[in-house]
């Protein structure tokens, strides 16, 4: 048990995994002999942990480059509205990215899966490009108002010393911009991380989807499910440091 | 060095400078002066480079634009960097300078105004006299052949103004110095020449002695007399006591009145001000005279019906007698539709 808690010292990890042990100290308890052994039998067959990481593969996938689009997507929208350009394609941008927030996020999955892309197209194309696109409406937000929350003041002074427009946008603005976003930053990259639990909605096996895969073949879903929620729990805590150390990193005072 | 010729520029349908013409000769240290909105930020703003002119031109002698720094009334420090690192940044980035040079340049600048020991720390745990030295370092580590200070004594307290008009004082020598100020006595101080700024054009121009002493133009006096006089506006019988005393106080001290002496005039307002009907709002003007230590107090309002210092008409006999005890002189006159209670104040009780 200390061992256990040296090794996890984070409290939501060591939480998770002393519910797995309750859950199949319970499970021993409570049914017979061939059925106690099921947990165990389950969370160390082959079979499992192959459709378990398979998930996950498509998991990291979807969010990994669903986040790229949208840190793309709302950088250029952000730029766009900083700098006043392109406004013929920043308005209808920005409209359509604030307003498919309103639609709830499986829904608009299956309406690009099965309307927009008439299931031509991979799912996992399709989630990315879906995923991507429902939180770029709301980083934008954050980026927008975070920069314009450093004072107009403070480029004026860098430009009174000589620098472009776009250094003091480097090394005045957007340090002071990155700290200020982090919480909420990383709030929206974790709605993002949990978008993609939707994609078993248009056919594709992510975590979740594997999950109910794994019941399929035991008729169980306790260990797959304890198993796939401790990864989606490390990832949103690696999200977390990620971030963190990421915006804090990149516009630190050389 | 400089020459603006014929300058307009406006924000959204209003003309800050217009028509504005001036020189700046290099190694001279001129003061603008005007009323709040003139154009003095925006005419600094304009030569700094941060504002496009409607029309008119800048020249600058040899064709090349000189550097200019400039330092601006909230000082804009860089509040997430340390001192040192503020006034690293530019020469790096700008003049590319590597961080061990840059770092050796702003150590001298930072000792040179007296604040190389507070150099790891962060702006906001400097005072703002220590911030605005912070900032004209900055502003001199790039090596400015001219430099403009909007408003640099606006925003401190009598300490901190000593310590910024200390490093003012050394810089006068050293470069070509542009300030707006309101402070006339800095501006007597700091400046070779004084150009008036009214209407977004320049309207006087010249020595310090000559505009401060004898100014030709009329908008000149109404502004020196506006920033030497204590003017106050009443709206009704409940308007902010504390603000005016305060007011008067700072009055009196910027002449170097003691407390007492600061007392004396507001016990002097306070009590006229109870001579003067206030419904329909009253005009105060406090004014210290050059030539000695006389001080005049008018108060105009706009009824021009009852006498206020007469015992039969007056609305308080005691404040009415206390006030005859306390001036030199006290009298009232009727001019057009304005009724102006004047009073010399005792010269023995100010000094």
């Amino acid at each position: 048990m200390s061992y256990i808690a040296k090794r996890y010292r984070r409290p939501s990890i060591l939480f998770l995994v002393l519910l797995m042990m309750l859950c199949s100290c319970e499970y021993c308890m409570a049914a017979d002999a061939a059925e106690s052994s099921s947990f165990w039998s389950i969370l160390l067959s082959r079979d499992m942990w192959c459709v378990i990481l398979g998930g996950l593969k498509t998991t990291v996938i979807i969010f990994f480059f669903a986040i790229i689009e949208s840190l793309l997507v709302s950088s250029l929208l952000t730029y766009l509205a900083i700098t006043n350009k392109c406004q013929w394609f920043y308005k209808p941008m920005h409209w359509f990215v604030t307003t498919i927030r309103d639609i709830p996020s499986v829904a608009l999955m299956m309406l690009f899966y099965y309307v927009i892309f008439a299931g031509k197209v991979n799912g996992i194309i399709v989630t990315i490009i879906a995923a991507g696109l429902y939180t770029s409406g709301a980083i934008e937000g954050i980026f927008t108002r975070n920069i314009n929350k450093v004072g107009k003041g403070q480029i004026e002074a860098g430009r009174a010393l000589g620098m472009t427009t776009r250094q003091c946008y480097r090394y005045i603005v957007l340090p002071q911009a990155a700290k200020m976003m982090i919480p909420t930053l990383t709030d929206q990259v974790k709605i993002q991380l949990r978008i993609t639990s939707y994609a078993g909605y248009i056919a594709q096996t992510d975590l979740i989807r594997a999950v109910f895969d794994v019941q399929n073949i035991y008729s169980d879903m306790l260990a797959p499910l304890l198993v796939a929620s401790l990864f989606y729990l490390i990832m949103a805590k690696s999200i977390i440091r990620g971030v963190r150390v990421i915006t804090t990193k990149l516009f630190k005072y050389d | 060095m400089i020459e603006l010729k014929h300058v307009y520029k406006s924000f959204d349908g209003c003309q800050v400078l217009n028509d504005l013409s001036l020189k700046l000769v290099e190694g001279e240290s001129v003061c603008l002066f005007g009323s709040i909105g003139c154009g003095k930020s925006t005419l600094l703003r304009c030569l700094a480079g941060l504002e496009q002119l409607d029309s008119g031109e800048i020249v600058f002698s040899g064709g090349e634009r000189p550097r200019i720094g400039m330092i601006f009334q909230q000082f804009n420090l860089f509040p997430f960097l340390t001192v040192l690192h503020n006034l690293t940044l530019a020469p790096k980035q700008v003049l590319g300078m590597s961080t061990a040079e840059a770092e050796r340049i702003a150590m001298a600048q930072l000792d040179s105004i007296g604040l190389a020991h507070k150099s790891h720390l962060f702006p906001h745990e400097l005072s703002a006299g220590q911030q605005q030295r912070v900032a004209i370092a900055r502003a001199l580590v790039m090596k400015p052949q001219i430099l403009l200070i909007d408003e640099p004594l606006s925003s401190l307290d009598p300490i901190s103004r000593g310590e910024v008009m200390d490093v003012l004082r050394k810089l006068k020598s050293e470069i070509t110095l542009v300030i707006s100020t309101h402070d006339i006595q800095a501006a007597s101080e700091l400046a070779d020449r004084i150009a008036i700024l009214d209407e977004g054009y320049i309207c006087e121009d010249g020595s310090v002695d000559e505009v401060l002493t004898s100014p030709r133009q009329e908008a000149t006096r109404r502004l020196l007399s506006y920033m030497r006089d204590l003017h106050y506006t009443i709206e009704s019988v409940q308007f902010d006591r504390p603000e005016l005393n305060s007011r008067i106080e700072q009055f009196c001290s910027r002449y170097g009145l003691n407390a007492k002496a600061s007392r004396y005039v507001q016990l002097v307002v306070e009590e006229s001000l109870n001579l003067v009907p206030l419904e329909g709002g009253a005009r105060l003007q406090l004014a210290k005279m050059n030539d000695d230590m006389r001080m005049m107090l008018d108060i105009v309002t706009d009824e021009a019906g009852v006498l206020y210092a007469d015992e039969s008409t007056c609305r308080d006999d005691l404040s009415l007698s206390i006030l005859r005890g306390l001036c030199d002189v006290l009298e009232e006159r009727v001019e057009g539709s304005m009724h102006i209670l004047h009073m010399e104040l005792s010269k023995a009780r100010l000094q």
